[in-house]
């Protein structure tokens, strides 16, 4: 098969601008990063319960990881993996290792020195983070989607 | 860097660009890739059979709000198809640029 090499110009650019459209449709409100912050957030800070509430908010958030995969199927009509490779994959460990490093200390806080209110302390430091990663997670996502290829 | 090779599969227009939409995402429903790449039903739906029959796509039907509906994802054969389909095409589009330059 031969191809004029205007035509292969021109199926970039097509590609392309389907790419763009694809960026448009992956919306991402504050409200997904919000639901975000609040699981992360919220493993961390439920470190600070008795060991069978913590047991039982850890179920109720791995239920909401499942509810917000939903509500991103059912809003964009795509999922996108947050361990997707590609640049968003480094924001991705990022958060979670900072994210263990806080629960590993706040836990350890709480053990050691009965500071029980130090794990609820560290869910709103993760979550606040959470929030503003997964914000840069989604501008670099849209920004790939547009460079390539 | 290799030049590609073209893949006669993913040379139609829709169909390069189904896969391209596919290699930014895990999946993606039937009505979001045929609003991307701006083609009907019926020929989204023929153009994911070519794809899904040469192993570049997979389908799956899924349950959503009462209705059946067709979540499509790219294969690893899929994906590898496409980044040398699209260095043939950057390496043959390279040719305008420098004709153009000159």
């Amino acid at each position: 098969m031969t191809i004029e090499s205007t035509e292969a110009a021109a199926a970039l650019a097509a590609m392309r601008q389907s790419r763009e459209r694809l960026a448009a449709a992956a919306n991402c409100p504050p409200a997904r990063h919000l639901a975000f912050a609040g699981i992360l957030g919220g493993l961390v800070a439920s470190q600070a319960a008795p060991p069978f509430a913590t047991m039982a908010i850890e179920a109720v958030l791995l239920v909401c990881v499942a509810l917000v995969v939903l509500w991103d199927r059912r809003r964009t009509g795509m999922f996108i993996n947050g361990y997707r490779a590609g640049r968003t994959r480094l924001v991705t460990f990022g958060m979670l290792a900072f994210a263990l490093v806080v629960l590993a200390l706040t836990t350890w806080l709480k053990e050691t020195w009965g500071l029980v209110w130090a794990p609820i302390v560290g869910g709103v430091v993760v979550a606040a983070a959470a929030y503003y990663g997964s914000a840069a997670w989604q501008r670099i996502y849209l920004r790939e989607l547009r460079e390539t290829p | 860097m290799s030049e590609g090779a073209f893949d006669p599969v993913i040379h139609a227009p829709a169909r390069l660009q189904i896969m391209a939409v596919l290699a930014g995402v895990q999946d993606a429903e039937f009505a979001l890739l045929r609003e991307t790449v701006g083609v009907s039903d019926s020929v989204l739906s023929k153009h994911l059979a070519q794809l899904a029959e040469a192993g570049y796509i997979r389908l799956r039907k899924a349950a959503q709000e009462g209705r059946q509906r067709t979540w499509a994802s790219l294969t690893r054969d899929g994906r590898r198809a496409l980044v040398s389909h699209v260095k043939a095409l950057q390496t043959l589009a390279g040719i305008v640029d420098k004709m153009a330059a000159e």
